[in-house]
């Protein structure tokens, strides 16, 4: 074969590609070690000085601490939500499911900053003020669309007939639903929730214009870039980076192993 | 059975939270397009159509929403000619590892925004690492200044961003390709390019439009880069909604905007749907 | 024996495609029968309308003479064995076969207690802490129905359990299944779309076809009297043979005039005659028709021969092997039956 790919291109090209997508992470762990302030190349000397600065930036811990709290309660929301709807759409077939199911794909298809301006406009008039609150609302609300998804994908593995095997040995529908559907749909549910945490703790279209005066990690990370360069963000986003990998790398594991049917 | 009710009962909070939280909000903003506003910013309930005729008359607007639909295409190619090779290789090239290499392509997917627009940030500064890396090995004696702040940094910026939504879907076209129909076409007497052209192009076709379609309406809706990485002149159609709800406060505008703008995204998630239908070769899963 | 269960005029219709025409099935208490039909013919959706798994369109379905046409699966007095055996796969074999017993409040000494029962019954005792992830087809296909029986249904329903299995595998499972419905003394109601099975397993056949049932008998009435040219076709080899009727108790074979005992026919009208290529003898000197030798076929047991006649049509005939062949091709032969053997349609 003449025209054999000179068998090093693909991979160089494929390895150059990926090197591009990690070599900005790399260089925020990198420099998040840096002892200087400005982030210059070489490093001179490495300390964990920035992590020390971040732990005594109050503004930052706080927007942690928000961040957290609007991750888990509008997670767990969207699970309390999202799982039977998720069932129902899954088993029945009802008035307007067509219309539900394009509705739940609107908060992901559609650009987060038009959902953000029309939340910001329609949400004073239902009495909900911007705040943390409006905040958790509106990631509840694209969280059940990321979780009715997820939740769906799984749903269409499942073996149809374990349910019915259930109800033929003699368990009601709520009961089949607890001990057969529940175990064995369990790490998607665990997969999406880990989804849900980490794209809840990195929100920006909807959150920006939802927030008071109590800002996420995002937005205060955000104001602190226009503000200028300070590298305690480099730390801050190590952190970030790290638990988020875990969580995504968990997640994708568990959604895996749901492919393990048994034969 | 009572079943009839029990389905009802099971998506009715969803359906409820969604059609306050979502629905009617979408619902208000495409009112709110069509009512003026007062020198104070005040919603006037008074009808008129205002909003969309200025937008069709002031070149602000047109024009911006044309920069922006510019810009994204580059981006959106870009992001293509970089995931072919990437997706190519993982689905055809590697066996043992291939596992490992998919996530470390959907990793990136999920990572925080906002720390990898800062990240750009600090290597294409003016006195950024990319700049005192070729000072310090003597490529360049000044710093460049055109790295930050301008097209090339946000449009570097959004590619990085978007690739791996890019990546995902090529890679899934390209894995549903029977590995027998590029070994007969080798077999044929293909080599590896006309193969890649004629046989893995071709059929990976859905995915590639799947992808760059992403990487198209993320762009369009993006308006963090431009703030954070733009120049002066770098304004997307996003941030003109942006400013006409914050500092402008003009809503009625900015609704219009907003509604056009997802009119356009509609329009293109149509199109290339059915494009994607046309094209597919296989009965293939959603990506 | 009484009926321990009916179904009565039943009707199931998806959407405008009626799938099952009228039923009416009555089953004996504690017999082996089975539906047999082709892929498609509406077996699997009877099946599932006495599981209540689907309500039948029209008609009810009467179980110990309780109307249970709307009662909810987990109602019924019934249990299935799924053809892809759907054993829960996050519980253990035990923990699948309790799951039943549990539903029913039995306290755990006296679940422990029938567990092991139905699992010595299967030959599954050392596998009960295992996943079903980690047991063989077969082995999954025992527990599947060690977990139906162990709650002692008053049916019980399989739907083609041994499909997914291989050959061997199969027969030895179908000699399995016969032994434990004798012990049992259980009524079982069989699907399968592999007639030799239902031949050798069932006390009575109901055979489907597109959505009706054409016949309800034991193996041997439906082999050597079936009731319709479909069955005829369906089950077995059979020659099916065209003639023409013509005067009254005649008809005409390829040009060679034959006697025959019918009813309601026209002369004039084409028949379809059915006989089994076993019934046929041949001979050298006279028989009722003609034809020559054309191929001969050592098929172990039996061999075959294939007689054409004029009109172009063959007729097969089988022979033991325990004797020589008498015939060579080319011959000339006459075939004989007795009456009682042939069937008209
Ligand atoms: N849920 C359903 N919705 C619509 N049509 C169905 C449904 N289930 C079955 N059918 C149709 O009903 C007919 C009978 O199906 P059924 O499953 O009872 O056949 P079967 O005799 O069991 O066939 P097989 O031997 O292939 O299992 C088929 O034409 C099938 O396409
Ligand atoms: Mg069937």
């Amino acid at each position: 074969m003449i025209t054999q790919f000179k068998s090093g291109l693909v991979p160089v090209a494929a390895l150059a590609v990926i090197t591009f997508l990690y070599f900005p992470l790399i260089i925020i762990v990198l420099y998040s070690f840096n002892a200087d302030s400005v982030s210059a190349f070489p490093i001179q000397s490495y300390s964990l000085g920035w992590y020390s600065v971040m732990l005594q930036n109050d503004s930052l811990l706080a927007a942690v601490k928000n961040s957290i709290t609007v991750a888990i309660v509008a997670t767990t929301l969207a699970l309390i939500v999202g799982l039977p709807a998720a069932y129902a759409m899954h088993k029945y077939d009802f008035l307007g499911k067509k219309t539900l199911e394009r509705i739940v794909l609107m908060p992901i298809t559609l650009p987060g900053i038009v959902t953000g301006v029309a939340m910001l406009s329609f949400f004073p008039l239902v009495g909900v003020r911007l705040s943390l609150t409006a905040v958790t609302i509106g990631h509840i609300t694209f969280l059940s669309a990321i979780m009715i998804t997820q939740l769906l994908a799984r749903f269409k593995q499942l073996d149809p007939f374990l349910e019915q095997a259930g109800y033929d040995l003699g368990a009601r529908p709520l009961r089949v639903f607890f001990v057969v559907i529940i175990p064995n749909v369990k790490t998607a549910i665990i997969g999406a929730v880990l989804l849900c945490l980490v794209l809840s703790m990195d929100e920006i279209p909807v959150t920006f214009f939802l927030i008071a005066r109590e800002n996420t990690l995002p937005i205060e990370i955000y104001g602190m870039m226009r503000r200028g360069i300070t590298p305690e963000v480099n730390a801050i986003s190590t952190l970030v980076f790290t638990v988020s990998a875990i969580a995504i790398l968990l997640s994708i594991r568990l959604t895996e192993q749901n492919q393990k049917i048994p034969k | 059975m009572k079943e009839v009710f029990v389905k009802y009962r099971l998506v009715l909070p969803l359906s409820l939270w969604l059609l306050i939280f979502l629905v009617l909000p979408y619902v208000f903003i495409l009112t709110q397009s069509f009512l003026a506003s007062d020198n104070f910013g005040q919603v006037i309930y008074d009808f008129n159509i205002d909003s969309y005729s200025k937008f069709f008359t002031n070149s602000l607007y047109y024009t911006t929403l044309l920069r922006t639909l510019f810009i994204a295409v580059v981006v959106a190619t870009t992001c293509v000619f970089l995931s072919i090779p990437l997706a190519y290789f993982i689905a055809f090239r590697v066996k043992k590892y291939k596992t490992i290499l998919y996530a470390l392509i959907v990793l990136p997917f999920w990572m925080s925004y906002i720390v990898r627009a800062y990240a750009w940030k600090i290597i294409l500064g003016q006195n950024g690492i990319l700049n005192s890396f070729m000072m310090y090995v003597g490529i360049t004696e000044e710093p460049l200044e055109f790295l930050l702040y301008s097209n090339f940094s946000v449009v570097i910026c959004l590619v990085h961003i978007f690739t791996p939504f890019v990546a995902i879907p090529i890679y899934t076209a390209f894995e549903q390709i029977p590995k027998a129909l590029v070994e007969a076409s080798k077999d044929l007497g293909a080599g590896s390019w006309t193969t890649l052209w004629k046989v893995i192009l071709p059929l990976g076709l859905p995915g590639i439009i799947s992808g760059g379609t992403f990487a198209l309406v993320l762009t369009m809706g993006d308006f963090l880069t431009p703030v954070l990485l733009g120049g002066p002149d770098t304004l997307f159609i996003s941030n003109i909604v942006q400013n006409l709800f914050g500092t402008s406060n003009d809503k009625p505008m900015g609704s219009a905007v907003g509604i056009l703008m997802l009119i356009l995204i509609l329009i293109l998630l149509e199109y290339s749907g059915h494009m994607e239908r046309k094209y597919a070769s296989f009965k293939s899963k959603s990506y | 024996m009484g009926h321990i269960l009916e179904l009565k005029s039943v009707d199931k219709f998806y959407g405008t495609n009626h799938v099952v025409k009228n039923l009416n099935l009555n089953v004996f208490d504690g017999e082996f029968l089975t539906i047999l039909g082709p892929s498609g013919c509406g077996k699997t959706t009877t099946l599932r309308m006495i599981g209540g798994f689907e309500i039948p369109s029209h008609g009810s379905i009467i179980l110990n003479d309780k109307d249970i046409t709307k009662l909810p699966p987990y109602k019924r007095e019934v249990n299935t064995v799924f053809q892809n055996y759907a054993l829960f796969p996050n519980m253990t074999v035990a923990q699948n076969i309790a799951f039943g017993l549990k539903q029913k409040k039995w306290d755990k000494s006296r679940i422990a207690k029938k567990v092991d029962e139905v699992l010595e019954m299967v030959r599954m005792e050392i596998f009960k802490q295992r996943k079903p992830m980690e047991l063989s087809g077969g082995q999954q296909q025992r527990v599947a129905i060690a977990r139906a029986v162990a709650n002692d249904p008053k049916i019980l329903l399989l739907d083609e359990p041994l499909g997914a299995l291989d050959l061997k595998l199969r027969k030895e499972m179908q000699s399995e299944l016969k032994t434990l419905h004798n012990d049992l003394k259980k009524t079982f109601v069989y699907v399968t779309h592999d007639q030799e099975e239902a031949l050798t397993m069932s006390d009575r056949i109901a055979v489907m076809n597109a959505g009706v049932v054409e016949q309800i008998s034991s193996s041997e009435e439906l082999y050597y009297q079936p009731k319709t040219k479909f069955i005829a076709d369906f089950i077995g080899e059979a020659n099916v043979i065209k003639a023409k009727v013509t005067t009254k108790d005649k008809v005409s074979i390829g040009g060679q005039s034959l006697e025959l005992k019918m009813d309601n026919v026209i002369s004039g009208n084409e028949v379809d005659l059915f006989i089994r290529p076993e019934h046929i003898i041949l001979n050298t000197s006279s028989g009722k028709i003609q034809g020559k030798v054309q191929e001969i076929i050592f098929v172990g047991t039996v061999r075959k021969y294939k007689i054409g006649i004029d009109g172009g049509i063959t007729i097969v005939a089988t022979e033991t092997t325990l004797k020589p062949s008498l015939y060579t091709p080319d011959q000339l032969v006459y075939m004989d039956w007795d009456s009682d053997k042939v069937s008209v349609f």
